[in-house]
């Protein structure tokens, strides 16, 4: 999988708030707010009305995933694959991953 | 403004929910149902609150608030991965099972944690109902541990490729088709196969990594924003 994504956006720290990808200012604040942090009406409103029922319904599928799978990547302790070498090396760097507790 | 879930989401956990009552591998099925019933608890627990907020998670001492009878050391394990998964850590594992747990007990509580987090979350953000607890059905525990279980690539035993046996095998072999390898994310419950098989049926209709995307969806660029920018509020490096 290659994407033209710049990884600091999921920190908040791009140099554009969209981080390169179409409406990801307004993703990553439907996503925030659906794991409880800000007002999940106003964004989930903001969403269908930008989106559409269709994507939103698709974004909140997503967020809702990967919420269950962080839990299942943080009870076993998972490592990042050794298989994606470079890649991994460049994401633990640009996320700061190494200082996570579960990691 | 309530929103309706793909059909295949929807169907799946249609399918799965209710097999969290059955008995697993490790957790009788009333069992299964108190985690669900503890992981709906901790949100609202105000040892959990205090806990998060603090500098270590152990510092704080206290009494969770609970809804089930389940044991001391499975509710603060419960609350812990609900509340505050990102702090989650090799010596909790092992200070989970000083307090008793098995490893495969830590694994399947974890797995049945995270569909309830998924399914949760999922109503939350579609601004639908919970699911209600499913009904607990009778029976015993299979308490037999798959072959070829290894601690290699996370600090929880994980069943390793060449060792899988039955739908396990066939599920490995089928993301070694398509990425090259297994993922250790697709590995992590293996310990316990009920968990494993419970919480990757109920993932795999959202989320894959290759193939097509849904139609009229999101962009594959903009479902891997998500992904990683809900991984990182929820301090998880996956």
């Amino acid at each position: 999988m290659d994407l033209d994504l710049d990884l600091r956006v999921v920190t908040g720290m791009a140099e554009h708030a969209d981080g390169g990808v179409e409406h990801g200012a307004l993703l990553r604040r439907l996503a925030h707010a659906i794991l409880g942090h800000g007002d999940l009406g106003a964004a989930r409103a903001e969403a269908i009305a930008t989106l559409g029922e269709r994507r939103t319904v698709h974004a909140c599928q997503i967020v809702a995933a990967f919420d269950g799978i962080n839990r299942v990547a943080d009870v076993a302790g998972i490592r990042t694959d050794p298989e994606m070498g470079e890649r991994a090396a460049e994401t633990v760097a640009t996320l700061d991953i190494a200082s996570m507790a579960s990691h | 403004m309530s929103l309706e879930p793909f059909p295949m989401t929807e169907a799946a956990l249609e399918a799965q929910w209710p097999t969290i009552g059955q008995a697993g591998d490790c957790w009788s099925g009333a069992e299964r149902v108190d985690i669900v019933a503890e992981a709906r608890a901790a949100e609202n627990c105000s040892l959990c609150a205090r806990r998060k907020t603090a500098l270590s998670p152990y510092a704080v001492e206290g009494t969770h608030d609970t809804a089930t009878d389940l044991a001391g050391a499975a509710i603060d394990a419960i609350h812990r991965i609900v509340t505050d998964p990102g702090r989650l850590s090799s010596h909790w594992f092992e200070q989970c099972q000083e307090e008793g747990l098995a490893p495969a007990q830590i694994i399947e509580l974890g797995g049945i944690v995270a569909t309830a987090t998924l399914a949760d979350t999922l109503a939350r953000a579609l601004d639908r109902p919970r699911l209600a607890l499913p009904p607990v059905e009778a029976g015993q525990p299979a308490r037999k541990l798959p072959s070829g279980l290894e601690i290699r690539g996370a600090w929880a035993p994980m069943v390793v490729p060449e060792r899988a046996e039955g739908i396990m095998k066939t599920m490995y072999e089928g993301v070694a088709g398509s990425a090259g390898f297994v993922f250790n994310v697709v590995r992590a419950l293996s310990s316990a196969p009920s968990a494993w098989s419970l919480f990757l049926q109920t993932f795999l209709p959202n989320y894959a990594t290759s193939g097509p995307m849904p139609e009229g969806g999101l962009s594959r660029v903009q479902v891997e924003l998500l992904a990683s920018s809900t991984s990182a509020f929820n301090d998880c490096f996956y």
